[in-house]
């Protein structure tokens, strides 16, 4: 009895023992691969911090161009099952196989969760960087103008390709409230700029205010904007990751045309040339291959996963121009842009104007090429559906009608602001 | 003593008289009555204080006797008592030893302080006899080994690869977000459970490094009622592997060997139910089967695999030092081209008695294999045959013509792992015994693919880049660390009251190192190395995880007939963070043995026991998810970035498995009869979600949170028998069925949580189960064609019967579940002229569901099944196909019985083995995979599955290689 008693004693001591003092230290484990965020607090990690907010843009934006160009009319899956829902236009809220653009991955491609990312870490990084001081942190506005500036663009495009769009969880935004948003971080971005003397940046800002003022109807406004940018400018997403399946650091269309032939240029985009003489800005190759009968067709302008996507260009403020203006300062700009591609001129004789907004559509639709315009454009412009919602889609079912992405229930029902 | 008052009928059962040894001297064999092997540590005992034990291989002697006939006693716990009248001086007697049907007094060791009779404990355990269950019908893996053996173990295999893998659940799927394993034991050391590694689609299994001829036993207990003293990640349950020991006496050898082959019988007319439907460019409707046009054209694309397996061990000892080594080399030939698995097995056991109070045990345990697994696409021949590229270069394959996919893919994978542990025994006193076992399990994992630089021939298949070639290498380094102490004192309070009193203390360390590199682009065909292609690549990671707890345990006996037992575990783990508090888990058990009390009438039911437990344990995840946490990526210009990953979760703890479980154990017929039933009812609570974060708070992953609640619930019957005993026959059968309701009882956060394709966590279903909208008719377009008027069930509470809708207006309905709802087997052993064993399995699994990608590719998406072109022919699967969806046609339910294996093994008599310089010999022909019973027809048969291991519910049939018939001859031979 009293041996046993004692054990108990001695059992029930250690026991406790074991509890209070032994559990921290003895379960404490190495992170691995993840970063604490403890260790991004201070100013010491802003350069880190506007470097990787470039990077989770760069990423996100290069997976857009991939999903809107499928989107859109530019491109079509050549038997890759995870983008028909993208090629056929029939997206669904419920994620899944139809409803890719839910998806994480950049590369998957994902649209609204990779580009809500870039925007809420962009924002995040912003804050973080007002909270700090040009002692703490060298070329403090600098960086501050960069992150304002992927802000901006992340909520452009989210305003171009959903048809709504919510921030740190907060209520339902439509597409013009995204754009007033991106309006506010450009304006802060130009300010930054200005200050730190970043014209790229200045410049990369101001255009990106002009696109979301034409978006939200304000065309002077965009106008007085575009006109600011000068010639020859261009801001580019960069691809330099050290393989060709570093799925972060590449670009999406060069991959999946180039490297593995999962998508092919649409025929509306195959040998496009302007009276007889091939247009260089539309450059597509025949790949000589061809996937259950249909021939794959590859684009030209970007032809390595290192290649640069332009997110920012002379062209495209030159052509908002040219839509805000009509007449023939918008044929003037054309045929610039035609001398500048070494192709013959737009004869704009006897052309009504409505000819010339469509000329200057026309001129988007190359010069933009795969620049993430084009879908969003279609909508815009109210281009008729091609293919025709309805008619059969070559991998199966048929297309659909959708112009932009519902709001994916991932968002709706994790997010308590959203009913 | 009890274990002798159990002791039913006395059966004699004797070989004639061999010969006569000198005066006062009886030699024999006792045998065990099912398998014929011989039967160690039998007390032989002849009256008078004159008695002896069998050595290993159920010899004995007993000397001293007087007179000229004399009654031999023969006693071993798990087996009926016998009594045999033979004349003295009898040598050779031979003594076979029928089971016992309940063996209460049998000594179980998982889910327990210390080694313990099966009738203090409340909880069901069950066992298996592996060392016979090996002799009579030989497995090559331990998966194989386990299939259909207990009673709610339900293993998943995976598809008919050679060194595939499988995976196992006990009593249902209890985690929606976390491992669903249940942990695994090899002598008292935790080892990697993880039974779904290797490629994507191609797992292969850790459990099977793990040689089955060198296991004695296996023990398994079903759930947080029985597993408590295992705390944090037992809520699957423990399966905990015995390995042979050596016993005193002289050096025993035993060599084996075996031959075999595998195939499928009937492959093209078994394909037909995968065939392609097209249109001719006549217009007519036309089929392809793939494998049965190239078996014509003399290019078959399954072959004969030829199994080899060879072994040899050798066990002995003194009182004071035993040991058992083993080696074994075996090699299987898969059915696709180019599969093979290859593998070394060595094991040493070593037991030594150092002092009248302390044994020490080491083991160690060494493997190496090496597998080719077939590249997957080989399969999408048979699966998805391509009519529309029959004139090509493709011939018809949709990918590939195999040929050119051997010469491109090269998948293999090399293992070598290493298990060892040191167990110390300790009695300082007659009533306290302390134990500490330290241990580790490292596995060295080495996955390969790769694609050669090719012709330029292959670039129409593969693409002018592919062709260039990569390789991939995936390294895993798993090293699972145990020390374990736990102490146990007995002590008798009062004449009928005793009482034993235990802690422990245990710690688990489980380290995971995994790195990759891969090269594309080789300069010149037959260059491989990484360092030769022009883009280089590398990863590397590891994760960690550490349990930290311990227990204290009391039992209460009353008169050796009923047990309470009380326990609590306190835990802590590394997962939950450093704020987080230690976690307690009670139990409570309790069991009544009510045949040996005195009220209990003299009756055909002889041993009848009631058992109840209560208890919990809990499972978490693997990484460090309380914390936020970033990803590091590259960044601009190739330096360093990171990127928002984990939104972290500060207040996450455990997942808490609690369970109740009932049952009684009977026996009737006088030991003859024997039925265990058990009901449990299984809660995950606090179950850990992994729930999706919105988009817009700029965080990717998924959040783990504490939210929902499942159960399961069910029961299990074992019912086995010795129908017929005579001299000449011999038939044990017995019979077990479980059946098994999962339930999701809340999430936590709304209804319904997706999982992957068409499978969804839906709150009043079983977790992971199938939906999707239900089509119920369409009709055709005459003018276009087109499949119009989709009409749907619009259901009944998620259900399917409700009323008839138009598509658009349906909702997605409940299709079908993952785990069967029932599932069992029959065994039967029937031993003729106790020289003859004949055995037989027959397996079932019923009201499973399956999503076949295969039909999915093929119908949906290929569009080239008969209801794509002949929608009349079955109007919901044509309307289903429509919509794109992947419905109930794709979703089809896979209920079946197989008759699993037929056995014979014959032992050779003694003279015939000592002839050839041997002691004993056995020949076993065995055949595997005989014949399935089902109504699922749109596959070649229906356990055919991807099975990946871990937390995953996803298991689709796609590109998957079917099991084949097996025939194994193997002989054994003891010297």
């Amino acid at each position: 009895m009293t041996e046993n008693t004692m054990n108990k004693r001695i059992a029930t001591a250690l026991l406790l023992a074991l509890a209070t003092a032994a559990c921290d230290s003895i379960i404490e484990v190495k992170l691995g691969d993840r970063v604490e965020e403890s260790t991004l607090e201070g100013p010491d990690a802003a350069a880190l911090l506007a470097a990787s907010v470039q990077a989770t843009f760069e990423c996100a934006y290069s997976g857009y161009n991939h999903a809107m160009g499928l989107f859109g009319d530019e491109l079509n899956s050549m038997g890759n099952t995870v983008i028909y829902s993208y090629d056929r236009r029939d997206p669904s809220p419920a994620g899944g196989f139809v409803g890719v653009y839910a998806d994480g991955d950049c590369a998957s491609p994902g649209l609204y969760k990779p580009l809500s990312s870039a925007r809420w870490f962009a924002d995040n990084v912003s804050e973080k960087l007002r909270s700090w001081s040009d002692g703490d942190v060298p070329g403090r506005m600098g960086l501050l103008a960069s992150t304002a500036a992927y802000s901006g663009y992340s909520l452009v495009l989210l305003g171009e390709s959903m048809c709504s769009a919510a921030i740190d969880e907060g209520p339902e935004l439509s597409q013009n409230d995204l754009f007033t948003l991106a309006e506010e971080r450009f304006d802060e971005a130009v300010t930054a700029a200005t200050s730190s003397g970043r014209g790229d940046i200045q410049n990369l800002a101001t255009l990106g205010r002009a696109r979301a003022r034409i978006n939200m109807g304000n065309t002077s406004g965009a106008a007085s904007d575009a006109a600011q940018v000068p010639a020859g400018f261009a801001y580019m997403a960069t691809y330099d990751g050290a393989t060709p399946t570093n799925a972060q650091r590449r670009n999406e269309l060069a991959y999946n045309m180039h490297l593995v032939a999962g998508t092919g240029l649409d025929p509306a985009f195959w040998n496009v040339e302007w009276q007889g003489v091939p247009d260089p800005r539309v450059a597509s190759e025949s790949r000589g291959l061809t996937t259950l009968g249909v021939e794959h067709v590859l684009q030209l302008k970007y032809p390595a996963v290192t290649s640069p996507i332009p997110i920012a260009r002379w062209a495209e403020a030159q052509l908002i121009l040219a839509e805000v203006a009509g007449g023939q300062t918008a044929v003037d700009i054309i045929n610039a842009l035609h001398e500048r591609a070494g192709i013959p001129p737009f004869d704009a004789t006897g052309v009504s104007d409505a000819q010339i907004m469509e000329q200057v559509i026309e001129e988007r639709r190359r010069e933009l090429f795969l620049e993430g315009h084009r879908a969003y454009d279609r909508a815009r412009y109210g281009l008729p559906l091609y293919p025709a919602a309805g008619s059969p889609y070559r991998w199966g079912g048929v297309h659909g009608p959708a112009t932009c992405f519902p709001l994916p229930n991932v968002e709706r029902d994790n997010n308590p602001n959203i009913p | 003593m009890a274990r002798l008052a159990l002791a039913g009928l006395l059966l004699v059962l004797t070989i004639p008289v061999a010969g006569h040894a000198q005066t006062g001297t009886v030699t024999g064999t006792v045998v065990s009555g099912r398998s014929l092997a011989g039967l160690a540590d039998v007390f032989v005992t002849a009256g008078e204080g004159l008695s002896t034990v069998t050595n290993a291989d159920g010899r004995f002697e007993l000397a001293g006797l007087s007179g000229t006939e004399v009654t031999l006693q023969f006693d071993l716990i798990g087996y009926r008592t016998q009594s045999v009248t033979t004349q003295v001086g009898t040598v050779g007697l031979r003594v076979v030893m029928g089971e016992s049907a309940i063996a209460l007094d049998e000594i179980v060791v998982t889910g327990q302080s210390i080694a313990t009779e099966r009738r203090s404990i409340g909880n069901a355990v069950a066992t298996i006899n592996a060392a016979d269950q090996q002799l009579l019908t030989p497995s090559l893996d331990l998966s194989t080994m386990l299939n259909a053996r207990a009673p709610g173990v339900v293993f998943q295999a995976s598809q008919g690869v050679a060194g595939g893998g499988g995976r196992i659940r006990i009593r249902g799927t209890n985690s929606i977000s976390l491992n669903n394993e249940p942990l695994i034991y090899v002598d008292g050391i935790r080892v990697d459970n993880e039974t779904g590694r290797g490629f994507s689609w191609g797992p292969t299994s850790r459990l099977n490094d793990i040689d089955p001829n060198s296991i004695e036993s296996i023990e398994v207990i079903k759930g947080p009622a029985a597993a408590t003293l295992y705390g944090t990640e037992a809520s699957n349950g423990v399966i905990q592997i015995f390995t042979k020991k050596g016993t005193p006496g002289a050096a025993r050898f035993t060599a084996f060997a075996s031959r075999g082959m595998s195939k499928i019988l009937n492959v093209a007319e078994k394909f037909e139910s995968t065939k392609s439907y097209y249109y001719l460019p006549s217009g007519e409707v036309s089929t392809l089967n793939l494998v049965q046009k190239e078996e014509e054209e003399g290019r078959p694309l399954f072959r004969t695999g030829q199994t080899q397996r060879y072994g040899m061990e050798v066990a002995g000892g003194t009182d004071v030092f035993r040991y058992f080594v083993t080696g074994s080399f075996d090699s299987q030939e898969g059915i696709m081209e180019p599969n093979v698995a290859d593998r070394w097995n060595g094991r040493a056991n070593f037991e030594a008695t150092a002092s009248e109070n302390l044994t020490i045990a080491a083991n160690a345990a060494y493997v190496s294999s090496s597998i080719e697994v077939p590249y997957h696409e080989l399969l999408r021949g048979p699966f998805n045959p391509s009519p529309y590229q029959l004139d090509t270069p493709n011939r018809g394959f949709l990918v590939a013509p195999p040929e050119a996919l051997r010469a491109a893919y090269h998948q293999t994978e090399d293992v070598s792992r290493f298990t060892s542990g040191i167990r110390l025994e300790h009695r300082p006193t007659s009533w306290l015994t302390q134990r500490f076992s330290v241990g580790i399990d490292e596995v060295n994992e080495e996955a390969n693919t790769l694609v050669p630089r090719l012709p330029d021939s292959l670039a129409v298949f593969f693409g002018p880049n592919a062709i260039l070639g990569s390789k991939t290498v995936n390294t895993r380094d798993r090293t699972t660390t145990t020390v374990d102490y736990a102490s146990t004192a007995t002590t008798d309070i009062t004449e009928s009251l005793s009482s034993t009193t235990s802690f422990g203390v245990q710690y688990f360390r489980k380290y995971e190192k995994v790195a990759t590199i891969s090269g594309q682009q080789f300069p010149a065909p037959g260059i491989t190395t990484i360092s030769s292609a022009a883009v280089q690549s590398g990863t590397e990671n590891f994760v960690e995880n550490i349990t930290f707890g311990g227990f204290l345990q009391q039992q209460v006996g009353f008169n050796d007939r009923a047990y309470l037992t009380v326990a609590f575990r306190i835990d802590d783990n590394s997962a939950f963070g450093r704020d987080f508090e230690a976690v307690v888990y009670p139990k409570v058990s309790g069991t009544w043995v009510l045949s040996e009390e005195s009220f209990w009438p003299a009756s055909t039911i002889g041993t009848f026991r009631v058992r109840g437990a209560f208890g919990q344990s809990g499972q978490q995840p693997d990484a460090f998810a309380a914390l936020r946490s970033y990803q590091p990526i590259t960044g601009p210009g190739g330096g360093a970035a990171v990127r928002p990953q984990f939104v972290g979760n500060p207040d996450l703890g455990p997942e808490r498995g609690t369970e109740v479980e009932l049952g009684f154990d009977a026996s009737a017929l006088d030991d003859r009869l024997n039925l265990e039933f058990t009901w449990y009812d299984k809660r995950a609570r606090d179950a850990i979600v992994a729930k999706p974060v919105a988009p817009s708070s700029g965080f990717i992953a998924n959040q783990f949170v504490n939210l929902g609640e499942i159960q399961n619930t069910g029961y299990e019957v074992f019912l086995s028998g010795l129908p017929v005993e005579t001299d000449f026959l011999r038939w044990n059968v017995g019979v077990s069925f479980a059946q098994n309701t999962n339930e999701i009882l809340h999430l936590g956060i709304g209804d319904e949580i997706a999982g992957p394709v068409n499978q969804y966590h839906r709150v009043g279903f079983p977790v992971s189960a199938y939906f999707e909208k239900v089509t119920v008719s369409s009709s055709v377009d005459p003018t276009t064609g087109a499949v119009i008027d989709l009409m749907c069930d619009a259901g009944i509470d998620g259900r399917q019967g409700g009323p008839t809708v138009p598509c658009a207006e349906a909702d997605r309905l409940y299709i079908g579940q993952v785990l069967p709802e029932y599932e069992g087997a029959i065994t039967s052993d029937i031993t003729l002229w106790n020289r003859l064993t004949i055995s037989g399995l027959l397996d079932f699994k019923i009201g499973q569901s399956i999503f076949s990608a295969d039909l999915a590719i093929q119908c949906t998406i290929l569009r080239l099944c008969e209801p794509n072109i002949d929608p009349a022919s079955n109007p919901a699967a044509a309307g289903e196909m429509a919509q794109f969806v992947f419905g109930p046609y794709v979703t089809p339910e896979t209920s079946f019985a197989k008759f699993r294996q037929v056995a014979a093994t014959y032992h050779v008599p003694e003279s015939w083995a000592r002839s050839i310089g041997g002691s004993g010999a056995t020949v076993t022909v065995s055949a595997r995979n005989l014949y399935t019973f089902t109504d699922y027809d749109r596959s070649p048969e229906p356990e055919l599955a991807v099975v990946f291991g871990g937390n995953s519910v996803y298991q689709p049939a796609f590109n998957s290689v079917p099991h084949p018939f097996e025939f194994l001859t193997t002989v054994r031979l003891s010297f």
